[in-house]
C-alpha cells in the first residue's frame, strides 16, 4: 500500500474481526464507509431514493460475503466500491432510469454556509455539469466522480476500476477532452 | 481558450462543484439496525446448515452400515451353505 492510498486505509484489527464474523467490527467497518459508499452512489444515480437502496444492497452483500473476503487483494473500501460500481451498472443496465439529482435534498458538505441565492445558482451549475457528465461512457463518469467527489488518487481510482496508474491518467485526459467537445457541443445548440 | 486552458478550466469547475454528498442519519442508522438483524440471522442458518449436514452425513453412514451389515450377512448365509 502506498502512503498516497490515503482512501484505503484499513484497520486491520477491525478487519480481520469482520472477517472472522464479529457483528460489532462488521458494523465500525460500515460506519467508517457508509457515507462515501452513498455519496458515489448518489452521483452515479443522480437520486435519493436509488442511492439508498444501492447503499443498502452493497452492504448488504459485503456482509454476506465478508467471511470470503481476502485482505491481500484489495483493501476493503475498494471492494466496497467495486461491489458498488457493478450494483449501479446492473442499475444502469436493468432500465432507462431517470437522472433527477434533486440538490435541495442534500447537506452539501463544503457548501453549508453560502447564502441562498448562491446555492440556487451554484446548483444550477452542477445540475448543468451532471448532465454533460452523464452523456460520457460509464467509466469515465466513475473515473470522475471517484477523483472529484471522492478526491482519490489516479492510483486510487486504478485499484478501483482494476486499471493501472497510467491508463487511468490518459483515460482522464481523454475524458477532460471528450468532456469539452461535450460542452462545446451543448453551446452551440 | 487552448486546449490546454479548456482542460484547466473543466478541472476547476469539477474541483469546485462535485463535492461529497451526505446521507440523511436516519437512513444511516436503520441501516445499520437491518444490517444487524441480518447477521444474527446469517448466524443462526448457520446453525441450521450444521444440523442438515449432520442429519445428511448420519443418514449417509447409517446407508453405508447398512450395505456393510447386509453384505457381511449374505457372505454368512453364503459361507454356511
Amino acid at each position: 500500500m502506498s502512503p498516497e492510498d490515503k482512501n484505503f486505509v484499513d484497520n486491520n484489527d477491525v478487519l480481520d474481526r469482520a472477517i472472522s464474523g464479529d457483528e460489532a467490527a462488521f458494523s465500525i467497518l460500515y460506519q467508517e464507509n457508509v457515507k462515501k459508499i452513498y455519496s458515489y452512489i448518489y452521483y452515479r444515480t443522480g437520486n435519493v431514493k436509488d442511492a439508498e437502496d444501492l447503499t443498502a444492497r452493497v452492504f448488504q452483500r459485503a456482509l454476506n460475503h465478508i467471511t470470503r473476503y481476502k485482505k491481500t487483494k484489495v483493501p476493503f473500501s475498494a471492494w466496497l466500491y467495486r461491489i458498488a460500481h457493478n450494483l449501479v451498472a446492473n442499475w444502469h443496465r436493468d432500465s432507462k432510469h431517470k437522472f433527477e439529482l434533486p440538490l435541495e435534498d442534500h447537506t452539501y458538505i463544503q457548501s453549508k454556509s453560502v447564502i441562498p441565492e448562491k446555492q440556487i445558482e451554484k446548483s444550477q451549475q452542477i445540475e448543468y455539469l451532471m448532465r454533460i457528465i452523464r452523456k460520457l461512457p460509464q467509466d469515465r463518469q466513475q473515473l470522475l466522480i471517484l477523483k472529484y467527489v471522492d478526491s482519490m488518487s489516479n492510483r486510487e481510482v486504478g485499484i478501483i476500476m482494476k486499471k493501472s496508474e497510467g491508463a487511468i491518467k490518459s483515460l482522464y485526459h481523454r475524458t477532460l477532452k471528450e468532456l469539452r467537445n461535450i460542452i462545446d457541443e451543448d453551446e452551440l445548440l | 481558450m487552448n486546449t490546454k486552458q479548456n482542460a484547466l478550466y473543466i478541472e476547476e469547475q469539477l474541483k469546485s462543484l462535485l463535492h461529497p454528498v451526505v446521507p440523511e442519519e436516519d437512513f444511516v442508522s436503520n441501516l445499520q439496525d437491518r444490517l444487524r438483524k441480518k447477521a444474527a440471522i446469517a448466524i443462526e442458518r448457520k446453525d441450521y446448515l450444521v444440523l442438515i449436514l449432520l442429519v445428511f452425513s448420519g443418514l449417509i453412514f447409517g446407508v453405508i452400515l447398512f450395505l456393510m451389515i447386509n453384505g457381511l450377512v449374505k457372505f454368512i448365509l453364503k459361507s454356511d451353505r
